[in-house]
C-alpha cells in the first residue's frame, strides 16, 4: 500500500496573486506535448499544433461562455472570438503555463460584453445575472487555478482526470479503460496517482 | 485499526468504490482524525466539488471545425476565386464625400468600404510610435450571423487579428501603421481591402 504524500496538505483554496514558479513538473509521455511547445509551434505557423491546442481547450472555452449565461449561438461566437484572440496574442502571451486561465479570462470578458450587448437590444426578463454582483462561477480563481494545474500536469494524467471528473455524462471505468487502452483494474490506481500529483502541484502553487 | 489508508484508497472511499468491509475500516480510521488523512479527505472532496461545478461541454461539430480553420484562415489567406475586393467609398485624406459617413475631426484616418459582406467603416487613431488604434463596424448585408474574422496584414504577414462582436463592431489596439491589407471572413465569404493607415 502506498502512503500519503509526506507534505502537509492544503485545500483548493489558492492565492490569486502570482506565486513563484516551482520545478515540480509531471513527466509527460513523449507523444504529449506541453502548451508551451504548442504555442511555440503555432508561432511558426504550425497548423497541426493549433489543431491540438483547439482540441485541448475548445470544451473549456465553450463551457465558460455557456456558464456566463449565453445561448449556444452566442457561446459559439464567444468561443471563436477567444481563439481568434489567441492567434492575435501568440507573440504576447507571457506565462505559457497558464494558458487555460488566459483563455478562460478572455472568454469570460467576451461573454460579459455579449451579455451587455444583448441587454441593450432585447428584454431579458429571465436574466438575473448582473456583472459584478452574481458570478455564475463563484469560485472563479480556484477553478482557473485548477485548470492551470491540470495543464501543468499534462499528458495521460490530465486527460484521465478530465475524462473521469469533468465530462457531463460521467463515463464508466469500462468506457475510460477502453478509451485509454488500459485494463479496468488499472484505472483506479492511475487515477489515484494522478490526483496525488495534482495535489502536490497545487500545493506548490499556493 | 489497520495501517493508514493510501491516498488512492481514500479517493476510492470518498467515491464509494470500496467493498463494505474495507470502507468501514477506512471510515474508522478517518474518524480517528489523523491530520494528514483528514487533510487528504478534505482535499479530495474539494476537488470533486470544483470539478463537478463546471463539467466541460462539447462544442457543436460545426464550431469545432470553424475553430480549426481560424488559424490557416488568418495566416494563409488563399488568393483564389473565393475572395472579392472591397471598394473604397470614402477616405478623409482624399476628401471623397459619401453620404452617411462622418468627416474627420482629428488627425486619424477614416475609411469606408463597400464589399460583398456589406459596408464597413474603419477609424485609425495614432497610438504611439508606428501604431494606430483601429475601431470599426461592419454592416452585414446578410442577416445570417456566422461571425466576422478580421486579419490585418503587412506585406502578407499577419500582424493583428480580431473577431467582430455580434453587432459587427471591432476594436484592435496597437496596429502597426505598415499594415496594408485587411481580410474579412464570414462563413464562406471572404473580402480583401487595401489599407493605408498612415495619417500623413
Amino acid at each position: 500500500m502506498t502512503s500519503l504524500s509526506e507534505r502537509p496538505t492544503r485545500h483548493l483554496q489558492l492565492h490569486t496573486e502570482p506565486a513563484p514558479r516551482t520545478a515540480a513538473r509531471s513527466p509527460q509521455p513523449a507523444g504529449l506535448v506541453s502548451d508551451a511547445d504548442l504555442l511555440r509551434r503555432c508561432r511558426r505557423r504550425d497548423a497541426d499544433a493549433w489543431n491540438t491546442l483547439v482540441g485541448r481547450y475548445e470544451r473549456l472555452v465553450y463551457t465558460v461562455a455557456l456558464r456566463n449565461g449565453l445561448s449556444a449561438e452566442d457561446a459559439a461566437d464567444v468561443t471563436q472570438s477567444t481563439f481568434v484572440a489567441l492567434v492575435d496574442s501568440l507573440d504576447r502571451i507571457r506565462d505559457e503555463e497558464k494558458l487555460p486561465s488566459w483563455l478562460m479570462t478572455v472568454a469570460r470578458r467576451q461573454a460579459w460584453r455579449t451579455r451587455n450587448l444583448s441587454r441593450r437590444t432585447t428584454s431579458l426578463d429571465n436574466d438575473n445575472t448582473v456583472e459584478g454582483t452574481i458570478d455564475p462561477l463563484a469560485d472563479w480563481a480556484t477553478v482557473t487555478t485548477l485548470h492551470d494545474a491540470l495543464a501543468t500536469l499534462g499528458g495521460t494524467c490530465r486527460e484521465l482526470l478530465l475524462a473521469l471528473y469533468f465530462e457531463p455524462d460521467e463515463p464508466s471505468y469500462a468506457e475510460i479503460a477502453a478509451r485509454f487502452g488500459r485494463s479496468i483494474g488499472g484505472i483506479g490506481p492511475l487515477r489515484g496517482r494522478c490526483l496525488d500529483k495534482l495535489r502536490v502541484l497545487l500545493e506548490d502553487e499556493s | 485499526m489497520t495501517a493508514r489508508p493510501s491516498f488512492t484508497e481514500l479517493v476510492d472511499w470518498v467515491e464509494g468504490r470500496l467493498v463494505p468491509e474495507r470502507a468501514d475500516a477506512v471510515t474508522a480510521y478517518v474518524d480517528t482524525a489523523d491530520p494528514e488523512t483528514a487533510d487528504a479527505v478534505e482535499w479530495i472532496r474539494d476537488f470533486h466539488h470544483h470539478a463537478r461545478s463546471m463539467p466541460l461541454e462539447q462544442p457543436p461539430a460545426e464550431l469545432s471545425a470553424r475553430l480549426r480553420s481560424v488559424f490557416t484562415g488568418l495566416h494563409e489567406p488563399q488568393r483564389d476565386d473565393d475572395w472579392s475586393e472591397a471598394s473604397l467609398l470614402y477616405d478623409t485624406r482624399l476628401g471623397m464625400a459619401a453620404a452617411g459617413v462622418r468627416s474627420a475631426d482629428d488627425d486619424g484616418v477614416h475609411l469606408a468600404f463597400d464589399s460583398e459582406l456589406g459596408r464597413f467603416v474603419l477609424d485609425a487613431v495614432p497610438a504611439g510610435s508606428g501604431e494606430v488604434d483601429v475601431q470599426g463596424m461592419v454592416a452585414l448585408a446578410d442577416s445570417e450571423r456566422s461571425g466576422i474574422d478580421l486579419a490585418f496584414l503587412e506585406r502578407g504577414t499577419l500582424r493583428r487579428a480580431a473577431h467582430a462582436t455580434a453587432d459587427g463592431r471591432f476594436d484592435v489596439r496597437g496596429v502597426p501603421t505598415g499594415v496594408d491589407e485587411l481580410w474579412l471572413s464570414s462563413g464562406g465569404t471572404r473580402v480583401r481591402a487595401v489599407l493605408d493607415l498612415r495619417s500623413t
